[in-house]
């Protein structure tokens, strides 16, 4: 090897990374070349320098943000899913056995279309009275389940409305009201009262993951009458620092 | 006592749902990846935003994870295209010339000293006159550990290519900064 090849290896073999064979063929080379050994010892100073070069430090609460955002993520994510919980089936049985009652009833007495529409819509304001029992009834978990399982079966109406704006801004656990944001948020263009609400929650929730939600929801969607609710908040000295970073840069970049 | 998981091991972890994996490596990686985007950019800000970027971008590609995958040239590729990205629009990536406001943690107590500091400072001038292509390699091999096998995987190069362009790298940076010291 000539001396501009062994120099390219140099810091391979200060580093020690050469093999056996080509290790020694540096160190022959060195021996003989006052240019090379010369051209070593200053490579050798200068690597050892920037092995000193100090980590630059990690500001303090990155990992604390960084979970935050995987647990927004994760919730979001969850939002996809279609979820059947066991409450689902009672209420399919409820449905079933009163569907077997309703077509033998209408088959063997009733066979006038305004009553079998009559029936149907009964029925139908009975299992969705069901399903919004769920939301009253069921706890943690399940409740999740029950909110997007609501969102995603039924019709938007005033009482599924209620029935979600009441979960999102009431209920105790902030993982069902995130889901409760996340099952409105759907709803903004079918009803203009969700947006009024989603709007008024920012003023009630507390939790800085619900705040983030709601921040992005309505600044994803371009929302206007949003922008001074989301100013109070950053204006707020109560509220937490990632809140404040995160509502900013999304009114900049969105409304 | 348990067995450390290996990176790769936590990908597959995290293919399968495990987001418990995303945490263990971050906390792992989070530090290297930030120093490299703060020694890229000069910019702790960006960089902050940039880390975070990368690790929900690595949950995000977890489903594409393969066995024949290595953890830290597939996460510093990711890094390197999320920073590209980044400076595209407004061209500022090779225009960077603000100081940078970071600060530094001593591996060892013992070296920290005014005059490394200032040696330090005068050295991270000297890296940001380097071509970015140039600082990059200085920055994978040097400090962040990289042989040259990982950082042709990692720049989409032959390992032949990253001997012979980090050695230029390193006689160019050691070039500007004894200019620097000279002036």
């Amino acid at each position: 090897m000539n001396c501009k090849e062994i120099n390219i290896l140099l810091p391979e073999f200060m580093d020690g990374k050469l093999d056996s064979r080509q290790q020694q063929e540096v160190r022959e080379h060195m021996e003989g070349c006052p240019h090379c050994s010369r051209e070593l010892q200053e490579m050798q100073g200068f690597l050892s320098f920037l092995g000193k070069v100090p980590e630059v430090e990690v500001p303090a609460d990155m990992a604390e943000e960084f979970a935050l955002m995987m647990e927004a993520a994760e919730n979001r994510s969850k939002g996809h899913v279609r979820f059947l919980p066991t409450w689902t089936k009672i209420a399919a049985a409820v449905v079933f056995v009163a569907g077997t009652f309703l077509m033998g009833y209408l088959s063997g007495v009733y066979k006038g279309n305004s009553v079998q529409q009559q029936m149907a819509s009964d029925l139908s304001a009975q299992k969705q009275q069901l399903l919004l029992a769920s939301l009253r009834d069921y706890t943690g978990p399940q409740k999740i389940e029950a909110v997007y399982t609501v969102s995603n079966t039924m019709e938007v109406s005033n009482d599924l409305v209620d029935a979600l704006v009441n979960t999102m801004n009431r209920d105790k656990n902030a993982n069902v009201r995130l889901a409760a944001i996340m099952a409105l948020s759907g709803m903004i263009e079918k009803d203009g009262r969700v947006k009024e609400e989603l709007i008024r929650s920012l003023a009630i929730q507390e939790d800085p993951l619900l705040q983030i939600s709601l921040i992005q929801v309505l600044t994803e969607k371009g929302i206007r009458e949003a922008r001074q609710p989301i100013e109070n908040i950053t204006n707020n000295e109560k509220t937490d620092a990632h809140v404040k970073a995160f509502a900013k840069d999304m009114i900049k970049a969105i409304i | 006592m348990m067995e450390k998981s290996s990176d790769e091991r936590l990908m597959k972890q995290l293919a399968a749902g495990e987001m418990k994996a995303a945490s263990l490596l971050y906390d792992r990686h989070h530090r290297h990846v930030y120093n490299y985007f703060v020694r890229m950019t000069r910019d702790s800000d960006a960089s902050r935003d940039l880390t975070q970027n990368v690790f929900l971008k690595v949950i995000r590609y977890a489903n594409s994870w393969r066995d024949d995958k290595v953890f830290l040239p597939w996460l510093f590729r990711i890094a390197r295209n999320i920073m590209v990205d980044h400076f595209r629009g407004a061209q500022r990536f090779y225009q960077l010339e603000d100081e940078p406001e970071i600060i530094l943690r001593d591996k060892e107590d013992a070296v920290r000293s005014s005059e490394l500091n200032e040696a330090v400072g005068f050295l991270m001038e000297a890296m940001a006159k380097l071509p970015p292509g140039y600082r990059e390699l200085i920055e994978l091999n040097r400090f962040q550990g990289f042989s040259y096998k990982e950082i042709a995987l990692t720049t989409d190069s032959s390992e032949n290519t990253v001997r012979v362009r980090t050695f230029r790298a390193i006689q160019k940076l050691k070039e500007i900064y004894a200019q620097m010291i000279v002036d």
